[in-house]
């Protein structure tokens, strides 16, 4: 970054061109700033080509997301205007976006198609096409067929595991949601939102050893963060499955009694730690009730 | 002896001078041609593209994350690894000799020769221009600037530098100090020096510059000048992967294994002093009053 101020001052100084910037590079999506900024700063007569440039390109997003096709269609037949091949892949990509907000899909996929063709390592395009499907309904396998075979070329995306771990938890599929979901967990293991969509993962499953998987997670995700409420609810509810689960058990399975203590031990610790978050507000009642039914039954 | 020598001062005005603001100008320019001649971006094989970020998913194993799954996950994970490493190694190597039949454009190549095969320009205009200019500035000054002494270097030097510094002194004066040095050395102390100044004058590109290369990668380029692997090399590099993996042990089990026991503290967590579970219908080594459980004592202590 040119500068290091942050975005309250470049708007208040009016320093256009590195507010668009600031929006590039920390990645906001804020399209009426966008719109206004890019608006006065292409004004400007000092500056540079590959700023200018840029600057359409922004643009024309921004004004995507306003759902302004006008001034989308401008700014394309700008950077036209400016030099820009028609055959350039970042013009393309460009275009393809704007197809995609009009509604012609079929016409974006085939420009996709083809920028692919020409270069498979295309990531972008592989993204599009993603999306292009999720977009529609009925089209899960196909979703997820695209977004397998950008996986495949870009295996190390965490984005994209977590896209993935999201479709197979909307189609069901928990076993691979949490093979996904643990590949996220390879690229930033400290996030405790991932350990909490592990173990709700692993608690809708069910089962005992899933269960104590799930313990773990919500533990994990309390250690990193122990204001978290929603591992602290998921916590109680896993342990407390965990505990059913075992009195349940079928003679065949080998139940730890060790385990066991360990979950309703878990069970109290969350009920006091849910409590103790709740403690004065107006839902400390419900939450108390709530959890006195967890903690009466595993005494 | 140490001589003294007073050294005409329009020396210092004509030579000393101009020289380093020829320099100056001359590395400025270097470096704008350096820009117009370069390359287009060219395709990032697609064999390495998604080999590499196959690698790079798979190195993040030995890191500290293995310590925020089970050691059991961890280890199916490390087999899984080793095999899809092994499987991508062969699909690479397919893949090239697929592509090399089909006579498809082998743009990558990892070593210098198939580079200059490939594209026999490329090379030369990054180092002809740096080499054409030295030998033009140093020819330039042997031709206008020899036969005097420059000036008097601060530093004592060895008797050794004499014959690189006082070159065309006219026959070695053997009484004349290393100190006193000749132009065409004051031309290599400024070349070596001006690097750090003219990146400082330079600068960074803007902004949109750097972007444009960053986004180049992504829309699957390589940026100008460099090549990308074939897949023989980075079959190698995935196979050398899964060796590096099937003999990594990790040297103490995960940390996720006892997250209980710290989430709840070491005082609430509940402690093994029975042996309960399964052999707990065993009257050997369940009561702890026996006369076992002397040797069994370690266990109630420890939880």
């Amino acid at each position: 970054m040119d500068t290091d101020a942050d975005l309250e001052t470049l708007v208040a100084q009016k320093d256009h061109v590195n507010v668009l910037r600031y929006l590039r590079v920390h990645q906001l999506r804020d399209p009426s700033l966008a719109v206004h900024h890019g608006q006065a700063a292409l004004k400007q007569r000092s500056l540079s080509d590959v700023t200018r440039l840029a600057i359409y390109e922004q643009v024309a997003l921004a004004a995507l997301d306003l759902q302004d096709h006008t001034l989308a269609d401008e700014c394309l037949s700008k950077l036209r205007e400016m030099g820009v091949e028609k055959e350039s892949v970042r013009f393309r990509l460009l275009l393809g976006r704007c197809l995609e907000a009009s509604g012609d899909t079929t016409g974006a996929s085939q420009l996709y198609d083809t920028l692919l063709k020409e270069n498979p390592a295309n990531s972008v395009a592989l993204k599009r096409k993603y999306c292009i499907l999720k977009s529609q309904v009925g089209q899960e396998i196909a979703t997820v067929a695209a977004l397998n075979e950008y996986l495949q070329n870009n295996y190390s995306d965490p984005a994209a595991w977590s896209e993935m771990a999201k479709l197979r938890m909307e189609q069901g599929d928990f076993a691979k949601a949490i093979y996904a979901w643990e590949e996220v967990l390879l690229s930033a293991p400290t996030d405790p939102f991932v350990h909490v969509s592990i173990a709700e993962c692993y608690t809708t499953v069910g089962g005992l050893d899933n269960l104590e998987q799930a313990r773990k997670h919500f533990c994990q995700a309390l250690e990193l963060d122990a204001s978290y409420r929603r591992a602290q609810f998921g916590l109680v509810v896993a342990a407390n499955a965990y505990v059913e689960a075992a009195s349940n058990a079928s003679k065949k399975q080998l139940v730890d009694d060790f385990e066991v203590q360990v979950a309703k031990e878990l069970v109290k610790f969350g009920a006091e730690q849910a409590i103790q978050a709740y403690k004065g507000t107006s839902m400390l009642a419900s939450v108390q009730s709530l959890m006195q039914e967890y903690t009466e039954g595993v005494k | 002896m140490t001589t003294t020598l007073l050294l005409d001062p329009d020396i210092r005005d004509w030579v000393v001078l101009p020289l380093f603001i020829i320099m100056v100008a001359a590395g400025l320019l270097r470096h704008s041609v350096s820009v117009l001649l370069q390359g287009n971006p060219s395709k990032a094989p697609a064999i390495s593209a998604r080999s590499s970020s196959l690698l790079r998913q798979t190195m993040k194993l030995q890191t500290g994350a293995a310590h925020y799954m089970t050691t059991w996950r961890w280890q199916c994970r490390k087999e899984h690894a080793i095999q899809t490493l092994r499987q991508e190694a062969e699909w690479a190597e397919a893949e090239q000799t697929r592509q090399s039949e089909n006579g498809e454009a082998s743009e990558s190549a990892d070593d210098p020769m198939s580079a200059m095969m490939n594209n026999p320009m490329s090379m030369m205009k990054g180092n002809m221009v740096f080499m054409v200019q030295n030998m033009v500035m140093m020819q330039g000054i042997q031709h206008f600037f020899s036969g005097f002494i420059l000036l008097k270097v601060p530093f004592p030097l060895t008797a050794g530098f004499k014959s690189m510094f006082q070159r065309g002194l006219g026959a070695e004066l053997p009484d004349l100090e290393p100190s006193y040095v000749s132009s065409v050395s004051w031309y290599f102390l400024v070349m070596y020096g001006l690097r750090s100044f003219l990146q400082l004058v330079i600068g960074d590109p803007p902004l949109e510059v750097r972007e444009q290369s960053s986004k180049t990668m992504q829309y699957g380029y390589l940026p100008p000048g460099r090549t990308g692997q074939d897949g023989a090399a980075v079959a190698q590099q995935l196979r050398q992967e899964a060796e590096n993996l099937e003999v990594f042990v990790q040297p103490h089990k995960s940390e996720f294994d006892s997250v209980e026991k710290r989430v709840l503290g070491v005082h609430r967590y509940p402690k093994r002093s029975k042996l309960t579970g399964p052999d707990s219908h065993d009257s050997l080594f369940a009561n702890e009053t026996t006369g076992n459980s002397k040797v069994k004592g370690g266990k109630k202590k420890s939880n």
